[in-house]
C-alpha cells in the first residue's frame, strides 16, 4: 500500500511536469525559392462561332405577352388551372358558390378595359409549358372556345396611393358548370388570352413564374362561397369563405415569322429561337499536366448597338456531338450537361465575361471532353431583345484568360 | 507496475503536439541523436555508461550489467528560438522508451521505441513575388508545412564475452510516415499540394565494450544501413484551398476541384533516401566508485540520395555529422542509506557539426546540460532530470542563431520479471 502511494505521488509529479510544458508552433521564414509551385497563364483566342435557331418556347418566361413587338407577333396565350377538390363545391348542396373569378396581373398602371385581352375556355388539353411552340399552332383557332370576354380592370395603390398592381378580373360563373364537368373524365381547365378588340397592339401580364411558388401575382381563379355546416339537428352554421386555385402552366405562343438560313446572325434571342455554338480550343494538353486553373474567364464583346447591360446569358457545356449542318430545327439537338457546368452571368459595358473554370479543369482531369458550349439567353430575358456577338471587334477579340498553378 | 500501464498511454497522446525547429527543416527531419540529450536517463552520453554505473540505456553492450529488468520512459520537452527574429518554437513529445531484460548477468534482450527523425516544420517563404497576370497584379506567398516523422523500433541484445569483454547488437526497425503540404497563397486563397510518404529501412549497430583496466573502459559502435530508408510517395492534386482549413475536403465554400473529381497518382518508390554509416567511440575513466569521466566522439555520414521528386521545405540536407562530448558522472551509492548518496549527477559539454550536402555550409552546436536522478528501492527503481542549454550557429541561413534548450523527465521502473513467485 504504501509503495501503491510512493508510486501514485511520483506518477503525480511525473505527469505535472509534462503538462505544464506548452507548445507553441511558429512559423519560420525561410528561402522557399526551391520549391516548384508557380503560377503562370495561357489566352486562348482561338475561338469559333455559330448560330442556329429553334422554335422558341417562352413557358419559362416570366410574363405572358400577346400582340406585336419588334416585329414578333405573340397572337395567343395559355393558361392552364389546376385541378382542385373545392370544383366539386358547385356540386355540394350545402354549399352555394357566390363568385367565380379568373385573375391576371400587371404591373402597368395604364391599363385599361379597353385594351385588355378576351378570355376563353376549353376543357380539353391544349398545350404543354415546356415543349409547345408556334409549329404546334399553325392554322390553329379557338372559334369553338367559349368566350367570357373582357375583364374589369383594378388598379391597385398602396397607403400612400403609391400604384401596387393592376387587376384583370373575369367573371367566370357563366362557365362554372364546364369548370366542375363530372361527365368529361379527362378535364383540363384550359384559359386562352387573345387581343381582339383592343385599342393597344401590346400587352404583358404576370405569368405563373413572376413569383416563386403559388405568388400573388400569379395567374388564379378565386371562388368566394357559403357553406350550411350542420352543427346538431336543430341548428346549422353559415360559413363565408374564399379559395384560390393557381395554374399549373401558362405559355405565350410566340411566331417568330420567316426564317433565312443564310442570315441568321451570331447572337441570342429568346423570341426568335437564336441560340449560339462556341468552340474552344482548349484539351486537356492546353496547360501543364496536374495543374489547377485558378481563374478561366471567356471574355465575348457583344455588338452594343442592339443590346443593353443586364441581358442575362447561359453557358452549357455540349454533352453529345451532333453530326449536322443544318441551322434551323423544331427542337434543340444540341444537350448541354447542366449541373454543376451550366452558368449564366450579365451583359456588363458590352463585354460577356464568364467564368469556365469547373468545366476547363475537369476536362484536364480526364472527367468531361470539350465539344463546345452552347450559348443561350435567360429564359427570363425579354424575349423580344435579341444580342449580336461582335466578334469581328480589333479591340475586343473573343478570348480565353486562363490563371493557373502548376509544379 | 499498474502505475505504469496508466500513464504510457497519456504520454503517447502528448506527444502527438505539435511543433518544430529549423533543423527539422533540413532532409528527412531532425534527426534525434542531433538533438542535445538522448534520454534522461542517460544525459549527454550515448555509449559510456550515464544511467547507472556500468549502464548505458542506449549501448546494449552494457545492458547485461542491470541487476533487474527495467521499464524506462523519458518525455522530452524542447523549446527553439531563433533570436534574430525574435522568434519561439516549443514542442515535446516522447523521447524514449524502452524495456531491457538482463539475462544472468551474462546477456541481455531489450526493446526500445524512440524518435529518430522529427519532420515537424511550418515554413514561410522570406519575401512576397509579384506576379502580373493579365491586367492583375498578384502578390504570392509561399509556404511550406511538413507533419510527422520517423520512429525507430529497436530490437538490442548483449552477451559478455570474457569478464571485460562484450558485445552488443542492435536491430533498428524505421517506419513513420510524414505529410507535406506545399502551398501558394495569393488572391485569397491557396493552392495546394499535399503529398505523403511512409518510410520504412533497417539499420544495425554493433558495440563493443571492453574493459582495459580497473579505472578505463573502451566503448565503440558501427552503425551500418541493412535496408536503407525508402520512402513511398504519393502525390496528390493541386487543389483550390477555398475554406482555409488545409484540406482537401468539402467544407464551406467548397475546395477547388471537388474531391472526388481527382484520382489519386501512381506511388513513387523512393529507394534508399537515408543510409546512414556511423561509427562511435568512447571513453570512460574512473575517478573513483562513484565518479567517472568519459570522453565521446561519433562520426556519422548519410549516404543516401534524396531524388528531386521529394520536396524537402529547406532545399538541404545534412551529409555528414561529427560531434565530441565530455561528461562528468556520479553514480549513487547503493548501499548507502544517505540520501543524498541516492542521487546521481551529470553534466557535460557537447561540441556538434553538421555539414550540409548540397552547399557544403555548417551547421554547429556547443551545447551543455545538467542533471539529476534520484534512486530508490532495491530494484533501482530512478527518476531523472536533466536539462540541455544549446547554441546552434547556421553559416548559410539568413537568420544566423539559434537557441536550444530541452528538459527531459525520465522514469524507470526495475523489477524482476520471468520469475514464478512463490504463493504466500
Amino acid at each position: 500500500m504504501k509503495s501503491l502511494f510512493f508510486n501514485m505521488n511520483l506518477l503525480g509529479v511525473f505527469i505535472l511536469s509534462i503538462s505544464s510544458w506548452q507548445c507553441e508552433d511558429n512559423r519560420i521564414e525561410a528561402d522557399l525559392s526551391h520549391l516548384l509551385l508557380s503560377m503562370d497563364t495561357v489566352s486562348i483566342d482561338l475561338i469559333s462561332f455559330s448560330s442556329y435557331r429553334v422554335a422558341p418556347n417562352l413557358g419559362s418566361n416570366d410574363r405572358l405577352y400577346l400582340g406585336t413587338k419588334n416585329s414578333l407577333d405573340v397572337p395567343l396565350a395559355f393558361i392552364g388551372i389546376k385541378d382542385h377538390y373545392y370544383w366539386s363545391n358547385s356540386l355540394d348542396s350545402t354549399v352555394t358558390v357566390d363568385s367565380l373569378h379568373f385573375i391576371l396581373y400587371s404591373s402597368d398602371s395604364l391599363l385599361t378595359q379597353t385594351s385588355t385581352p378576351n378570355l376563353y375556355f376549353n376543357p380539353d388539353s391544349q398545350f404543354n409549358e415546356s415543349k409547345s411552340t408556334y409549329l404546334d399552332f399553325v392554322g390553329y383557332s379557338i372559334a369553338d372556345w367559349e368566350s367570357i370576354g373582357q375583364p374589369n380592370v383594378i388598379v391597385n395603390t398602396d397607403t400612400s396611393g403609391i400604384f401596387t398592381y393592376t387587376e384583370l378580373v373575369w367573371d367566370i360563373m357563366s362557365i362554372d358548370s364546364m369548370l366542375t364537368d363530372t361527365v368529361d373524365s379527362n378535364l383540363i381547365r384550359n384559359f386562352a388570352i387573345q387581343l381582339n378588340n383592343s385599342d393597344t397592339n401590346f400587352i404583358e401580364l404576370f405569368s405563373r413564374e413572376a413569383t416563386s411558388g403559388d405568388g400573388p401575382m400569379d395567374p388564379k381563379v378565386k371562388m368566394y362561397y357559403r357553406q350550411n355546416i350542420e352543427i346538431n339537428e336543430d341548428s346549422t352554421f353559415l360559413d363565408t369563405s374564399n379559395v384560390t386555385i393557381y395554374s399549373f402552366g401558362d405559355i405565350s405562343i410566340i411566331d417568330p415569322g420567316s426564317i433565312d438560313a443564310e442570315s441568321i446572325n451570331l447572337g441570342l434571342s429568346n423570341g426568335i429561337g437564336l441560340r449560339s455554338l462556341v468552340s474552344i480550343s482548349f484539351d486537356s494538353a492546353s496547360i501543364p499536366e496536374g495543374s489547377l486553373i485558378r481563374k478561366a474567364l471567356l471574355s465575348l464583346p457583344i455588338d452594343t448597338s442592339g443590346s443593353s447591360d443586364g441581358y442575362n446569358i447561359i453557358v452549357d457545356p455540349i454533352d453529345e456531338s451532333v453530326d449536322t449542318a443544318d441551322v434551323v430545327f423544331e427542337t434543340d439537338p444540341y444537350l448541354g450537361i447542366g449541373y454543376p457546368y451550366r452558368i449564366s452571368s450579365d451583359i456588363e459595358n458590352g463585354m460577356f465575361i464568364i467564368s469556365l473554370k469547373s468545366f476547363l479543369q475537369n476536362i484536364t482531369l480526364g472527367n468531361e471532353t470539350n465539344l463546345g458550349f452552347k450559348v443561350i439567353a435567360n429564359e427570363k430575358n425579354d424575349p423580344f431583345e435579341s444580342i449580336n456577338f461582335d466578334i469581328e471587334n480589333e479591340s475586343a477579340k473573343p478570348v480565353l484568360k486562363i490563371i493557373y498553378v502548376s509544379n | 507496475m499498474c502505475p505504469i500501464k496508466k500513464f504510457i498511454p497519456l504520454i503517447f497522446c502528448l506527444s502527438l503536439l505539435m511543433g518544430q525547429g529549423t533543423m527539422n527543416g533540413f532532409g528527412l527531419g531532425h534527426f534525434y541523436e542531433n538533438q542535445g540529450i538522448t534520454s534522461a536517463g542517460n544525459g549527454l552520453n550515448s555509449l559510456v555508461p550515464g544511467f547507472q554505473s556500468d549502464v548505458s540505456l542506449s549501448n546494449p553492450s552494457t545492458w547485461h550489467h542491470l541487476k533487474y529488468t527495467h521499464l524506462s520512459l523519458s518525455y522530452s520537452g524542447d523549446e527553439n528560438t531563433i533570436s534574430d527574429l525574435p522568434l519561439l518554437n516549443r514542442y515535446s513529445g516522447l523521447s524514449y522508451a524502452s524495456w531491457i531484460v538482463p539475462i544472468k548477468s551474462k546477456g541481455s534482450f531489450g526493446l526500445a521505441l524512440v524518435p529518430y527523425a522529427d519532420q515537424r516544420i511550418t515554413l514561410t517563404d522570406t519575401d512576397t513575388t509579384s506576379f502580373i497576370a493579365f491586367e492583375d497584379t498578384l502578390s504570392l506567398l509561399k509556404s511550406f508545412d511538413r507533419s510527422g516523422g520517423i520512429m525507430a523500433f529497436k530490437v538490442g541484445t548483449s552477451y559478455l564475452f570474457r569478464e571485460n569483454l562484450s558485445v552488443g547488437l542492435s536491430v533498428d526497425m524505421l517506419f513513420g510516415s510524414s505529410r507535406q503540404n506545399e502551398s501558394i497563397f495569393f488572391d485569397g486563397s491557396s493552392i495546394i499540394q499535399t503529398s505523403r510518404t511512409r518510410y520504412s529501412g533497417v539499420l544495425a549497430e554493433v558495440f563493443i565494450s571492453l574493459a582495459r583496466q580497473e579505472k578505463i573502459n573502451l566503448f565503440a559502435s558501427v552503425k551500418q544501413t541493412l535496408r536503407g530508408l525508402d520512402g513511398i510517395y504519393t502525390e496528390k492534386h493541386l487543389f483550390d484551398d477555398a475554406n482555409g482549413n488545409g484540406y482537401h475536403d468539402y467544407g464551406n465554400p467548397l475546395d477547388f476541384p471537388l474531391p472526388d473529381s481527382v484520382s489519386a497518382k501512381n506511388e513513387i518508390r523512393l529507394s534508399g533516401i537515408h543510409k546512414p554509416k556511423q561509427f562511435s567511440f568512447g571513453v570512460q575513466s574512473k575517478l573513483n566508485k562513484q565518479t567517472s569521466i568519459s570522453f565521446e566522439f561519433s562520426t556519422i555520414k548519410d549516404k543516401g540520395t534524396i531524388p528531386s521528386s521529394l520536396t524537402l521545405p529547406i532545399n538541404n540536407w545534412i551529409d555528414h555529422s561529427n560531434d565530441i562530448k565530455l561528461s562528468l558522472v556520479r553514480f549513487p551509492n547503493d548501499i548507502s542509506l544517505d540520501l543524498v548518496d541516492k542521487i546521481s549527477f551529470r553534466t557535460g559539454l557537447m561540441y556538434k557539426s553538421h555539414t550540409l550536402a548540397l552547399s557544403n555550409a555548417i551547421v554547429s552546436e556547443v551545447g551543455g546540460s545538467l542533471g539529476f536522478g534520484f534512486k530508490f528501492k532495491a530494484v533501482g527503481n530512478q527518476v531523472d532530470l536533466n536539462y540541455y542549454l544549446g547554441k546552434r550557429n547556421y553559416s548559410d541561413i539568413f537568420y544566423k542563431t539559434e537557441i536550444i534548450q530541452q528538459m527531459q523527465v525520465g522514469v524507470s521502473l526495475g523489477d524482476i520479471w520471468f520469475v514464478k513467485r512463490r504463493q504466500k
